[in-house]
C-alpha cells in the first residue's frame, strides 16, 4: 500500500510544484481571465436589469501604462478566502493591473514570531512596498527601510505611534472608525425600539478592533439610561453560540449586536426563534445579507471595508513613484466611515455600487489622488477622499457607469 | 529424512531472519535518510526558484532570527518526545511568561536581568505542574498538559483583554542582536546535545522511552527523571520566552499561541519517533525545526499565493512523514 501511495504523493507533488512554478505569468493569464469573465458576468447582470453599463472599470484596467515602473507590492491579512479578504484581494489585483504593479499575497499567522518571521522573509525578496493589517515598530525593524502602510488597523497606542511615525519607511495608516460603528451600530438599533440588548464580540485584547466597536455600543447604552446590556459574551468568532447563549438566558432580549458577523449568526438567529422578536446589527455583509434584511432579521449592518485598501494602495503607490508622501504625520491615522447598510433599499444599492464589477473607486480616482499623475493630490485630497466615503457618495460617483 | 527436513527449515529459518534484518536496517536507513533528504530538497529547490535570494547571507542572517525560538524549544523538547512524553501547555506558558516579564517591566521597574529569570521560571512551574499532575495524579500527559495550558491562557487573555501590553521598541532592542542570538543558540544546542548523548540524564529519557518497565527494573527512577526533562523543557521555552517577547514587544492575548503545534510538526518532520526511545536524536528534532522554518522563509520568497501555502506545506509534510515515520510505534498522545 505505502509502495502505491507514496508515488502517488509524490506525483501529484511534483504536478503541483510544475504548476506553481510557472505561477507568475499562468496566475496572471489566469487571473486576467477570471476578470474578463467577472466583467462579462456584471456586464449581463447590468445589461438583463435594463442596465447600461459604460466604460467599464475592467475594460480601463486592461490598459496598462507600460511606461509605468514594475513594481511589487505584497498585501498582508489574516485570510484571502472569506468575504472580505477575497474583496481586499480582487480590488488591489484590479488596482496593480493598471498600475503595472505585481501583488504577493501573504496570509498572517496568529504568533507575533511568526508575523515578524514572515515580514523578514518578504524583506528578503524582491517586495517594493507592503500593505498590512496593523503596525507596530517592530514589524517596521523587520522591513528593513521596505515602505509600509497599514490598513484596516492603527497602531494600538499614541506611544506605538510616535515610536512607527519615526520610522522612515512607515507612510501611515488608513482605517475604518470602529468605535463610531458599534456607537451607530446601537444608535440604529435605539431607533427600530429596542431597549434590552446584548453584545456578542471577539475575544478581548486579541483585536483592537473588535474592541473598539464594543466600546463604541457600551458608550452609547451608557449614553442612555432607558437602554439595559443585559450580557456580554466574547469568544473567538463564535459569535453564534453567544447568541445561542442569550436567546436561551435573556427572552426579554430584543437587540442583539455582534462586533463581527458571519452566516452562522443569522442562522442561529433563526434557529433560536429570534427572528421577528429580536434586531440584529453585525458587520462584514455576505451572501445572505439581502435575505434577512428582507426578512427584517437584520436592522443594521457595516461593510465596504475594501475601500480602505484601495487607498491604502495609492498612499503606498504615490510614495514608491515619485517619493510623495499623503501623510504628513504618520503618527496620526487616517479614519474612514464604514458604509452602512440599513434597509434592503440600501443593500441594493451596496450590490449595485460596491459589490458589483466595478470597484469602489476606480483606477481613474485613485490616480487623481496619485501626485504622479495629478501634481495636484496632496494630503487634503485624501481627507477629503476618506471623509466622504458613503453609498451615496459611491452611486453618484459611478452613476454614469452603472445606468 | 526428518533431518533434511529439519537441517532446511533452519536454513529457511536463517534465510528469513538475515532478510528481515536486511529490511530492517534498510529502514533504518530510510528512516534516518529521508530527513535530511527533504530538507536538502528543500534548500536546493528554494535556492533554484528564487534565483538563489533564500541563500543570500541576509537571509541566511534572518533564518537564524526565524529560527531561533523553535530550535530552543526542540532541544528542550527532545527531552520529553524522548520518554514518550509531551507537553502542550507550552504555548499557554510562554504567553504567561510574556506577560510576567512585561507587567514587571512596564509597571515595577524591575532590572531586565531579574524580569529574564522570572520568565524562566514561569514557564519551569509550568511545565512542573503538567508533570505532577501527570505524575503524582496519574491524570494522562496530553490532559494535564492541555489543562495548565488553558490556565495560562485564561490568566494571559484576562490580563490583556482591555488592551495589549507594550513595552518601548527602542528600548530594547539591542536584546534582538543576532549576535548574541546566534551564541545563545549554539550554548543551548551543545549543552542540550551533551546532556542528552552524554549524561546518564539523557540515556535514562531514552532508556524510559524504549521500555518504561525494563528502565524500571533496571533502577532508573522514572518519576524523577521524568520531571527533570520537564524542568529542562520548561527551561528552554522559558529562554524562547525571553526573546519572543523582545522581538515584538507586545503581549496580546494571542501571545505564545500556535508553538506547541508548530514543535510538534518539526519533531515529526525531523524524523523523531514520537514515542522516543533509543533512535531519539537531537539532531534530528533540530533538523525538523530547520525544514519548517526554511520553508516558511523560501514560500514567502517565492512568492506562492497565499491560498496555496498551507496546501503545499501539508503535502511536503506528508510525503516526508509517510517515507519516514514508523507507523509500528508511532503515537502522537501518549
Amino acid at each position: 500500500m505505502k509502495k502505491l501511495i507514496l508515488p502517488a504523493l509524490t506525483f501529484i507533488m511534483v504536478i503541483s510544484l510544475a504548476a506553481c512554478s510557472g505561477s507568475a505569468e499562468q496566475a496572471a493569464k489566469n487571473e486576467e481571465n477570471s476578470t474578463l469573465e467577472q466583467t462579462e458576468a456584471a456586464k449581463r447582470t447590468a445589461e438583463s436589469d435594463g442596465q447600461n453599463t459604460k466604460g467599464s472599470a475592467f475594460a480601463e484596467e486592461e490598459v496598462v501604462d507600460e511606461n509605468l515602473p514594475k513594481l511589487k507590492f505584497a498585501m498582508c491579512y489574516t485570510t484571502f478566502t472569506d468575504k472580505l479578504g477575497a474583496q481586499f484581494k480582487s480590488s488591489t489585483e484590479y488596482l496593480a493591473k493598471a498600475f503595472n504593479v505585481d501583488m504577493q499575497y501573504v496570509e498572517i499567522s496568529t504568533n507575533s514570531d511568526e508575523k515578524i518571521a514572515m515580514l523578514e522573509s518578504l524583506a528578503q525578496s524582491d517586495v517594493d512596498g507592503i500593505l498590512y493589517v496593523g503596525v507596530n515598530p517592530a514589524n517596521l525593524e523587520a522591513l528593513s527601510g521596505i515602505p509600509y502602510v497599514s490598513f484596516c488597523a492603527e497602531p494600538t497606542t499614541d506611544e506605538v505611534a510616535k515610536e512607527c511615525a519615526a520610522y522612515e519607511n512607515y507612510l501611515g495608516a488608513i482605517c475604518e472608525s470602529d468605535y463610531d460603528l458599534g456607537y451607530s451600530a446601537a444608535e440604529a438599533l435605539y431607533e427600530e425600539g429596542c431597549r434590552n440588548f446584548c453584545l456578542a464580540g471577539y475575544t478581548k485584547g486579541v483585536s483592537k478592533t473588535h474592541d473598539q466597536r464594543a466600546l463604541g455600543f457600551r458608550t452609547f447604552l451608557e449614553e442612555h439610561p432607558d437602554t439595559k446590556l443585559l450580557a456580554e459574551g466574547y469568544s473567538a468568532a463564535l459569535y453564534a453560540d453567544a447568541v445561542s447563549s442569550f436567546a436561551a438566558s435573556y427572552p426579554e432580549m430584543d437587540g442583539l449586536f455582534v462586533t463581527g458577523g458571519n452566516e452562522a449568526v443569522y442562522q442561529a438567529m433563526a434557529t433560536e426563534g429570534l427572528s421577528g422578536y429580536v434586531k440584529l446589527a453585525c458587520v462584514n455583509i455576505s451572501e445572505s445579507t439581502g435575505d434577512y434584511l428582507q426578512k427584517q432579521d437584520l436592522s443594521w449592518i457595516a461593510g465596504g471595508q475594501y475601500g480602505t485598501a484601495m487607498v491604502a494602495f495609492g498612499v503606498l503607490y504615490n510614495y514608491l513613484i515619485d517619493g510623495t508622501r499623503m501623510i504628513s504625520d504618520t503618527s496620526v491615522t487616517q479614519y474612514r466611515p464604514f458604509l452602512e447598510v440599513a434597509s434592503y433599499e440600501n443593500y441594493e444599492l451596496y450590490l449595485k455600487y460596491v459589490d458589483s464589477g466595478i470597484p469602489v473607486y476606480t483606477v481613474d480616482e485613485i490616480k487623481n489622488m496619485i501626485h504622479y499623475f495629478n501634481p495636484d493630490a496632496d494630503q487634503a485630497d485624501l481627507e477629503e477622499i476618506n471623509k466622504s466615503y458613503s453609498l451615496n457618495n459611491i452611486s453618484e460617483r459611478h452613476k454614469d457607469l452603472l445606468k | 529424512m526428518d533431518n533434511t527436513a529439519n537441517s532446511r527449515n533452519s536454513d529457511q529459518n536463517i534465510a528469513i531472519q538475515q532478510e528481515l534484518k536486511l529490511k530492517v536496517a534498510r529502514k533504518e536507513i530510510l528512516n534516518s535518510v529521508i530527513p535530511y533528504a527533504g530538507f536538502i530538497f528543500i534548500i536546493v529547490f528554494f535556492t533554484i526558484v528564487t534565483r538563489g535570494k533564500t541563500v543570500t547571507v541576509s537571509n541566511l542572517t534572518s533564518l537564524i532570527n526565524q529560527c531561533f525560538t523553535i530550535t530552543l524549544i526542540a532541544v528542550g523538547a527532545s527531552f520529553v518526545y524522548a520518554h514518550g512524553g509531551f507537553d502542550f501547555s507550552i504555548g499557554g506558558a510562554s504567553g504567561l511568561a510574556q506577560l510576567m516579564g512585561a507587567l514587571l517591566l512596564q509597571y515595577l521597574g524591575t532590572p531586565i536581568w531579574m524580569c529574564v529569570i522570572f520568565m524562566i521560571a514561569t514557564t519551569v512551574l509550568c511545565s512542573c505542574c503538567v508533570a505532577t499532575i501527570s505524575l503524582r495524579l496519574g491524570v494522562p500527559v496530553f490532559v494535564a498538559s492541555l489543562c495548565v495550558r488553558s490556565i495560562a491562557k485564561g490568566i494571559v487573555e484576562t490580563a490583556c483583554q482591555d488592551a495589549e501590553i507594550i513595552l518601548s521598541y527602542e528600548r530594547f532592542k539591542f536584546i534582538n542582536n543576532i549576535e548574541v542570538k546566534t551564541i545563545i543558540l549554539l550554548v543551548v544546542v551543545a549543552v542540550g546535545y551533551y546532556l542528552f548523548e552524554y549524561t546518564r540524564f539523557g540515556k535514562h529519557q531514552k532508556a524510559i522511552g524504549g521500555n518504561i518497565n525494563t528502565a524500571r527494573q533496571a533502577g532508573i527512577k522514572v518519576k524523577k527523571e521524568i520531571f527533570l526533562a520537564y524542568i529542562f523543557f520548561g527551561f528552554c521555552v522559558g529562554i524562547s520566552s525571553v526573546f519572543s517577547l523582545f522581538r515584538d514587544c507586545t503581549v496580546t492575548a494571542q501571545s505564545g499561541s500556535g508553538i506547541e503545534f508548530n514543535i510538534m510538526i518539526a519533531i515529526v518532520l525531523g524524523g523523531f519517533p514520537m514515542n522516543g526511545g533509543d533512535r531519539s536524536k537531537i539532531p534530528k528534532a533540530i533538523l525538523g525545526a530547520l525544514t519548517i522554518t526554511a520553508l516558511t522563509n523560501g514560500l514567502i520568497i517565492w512568492g506562492m499565493d497565499a491560498n496555496l501555502v498551507s496546501g503545499f506545506k501539508g503535502l511536503l509534510f506528508l510525503i516526508i512523514i509517510a517515507l519516514s515515520y514508523d507507523r509500528s510505534n508511532g503515537k502522537l498522545v501518549s
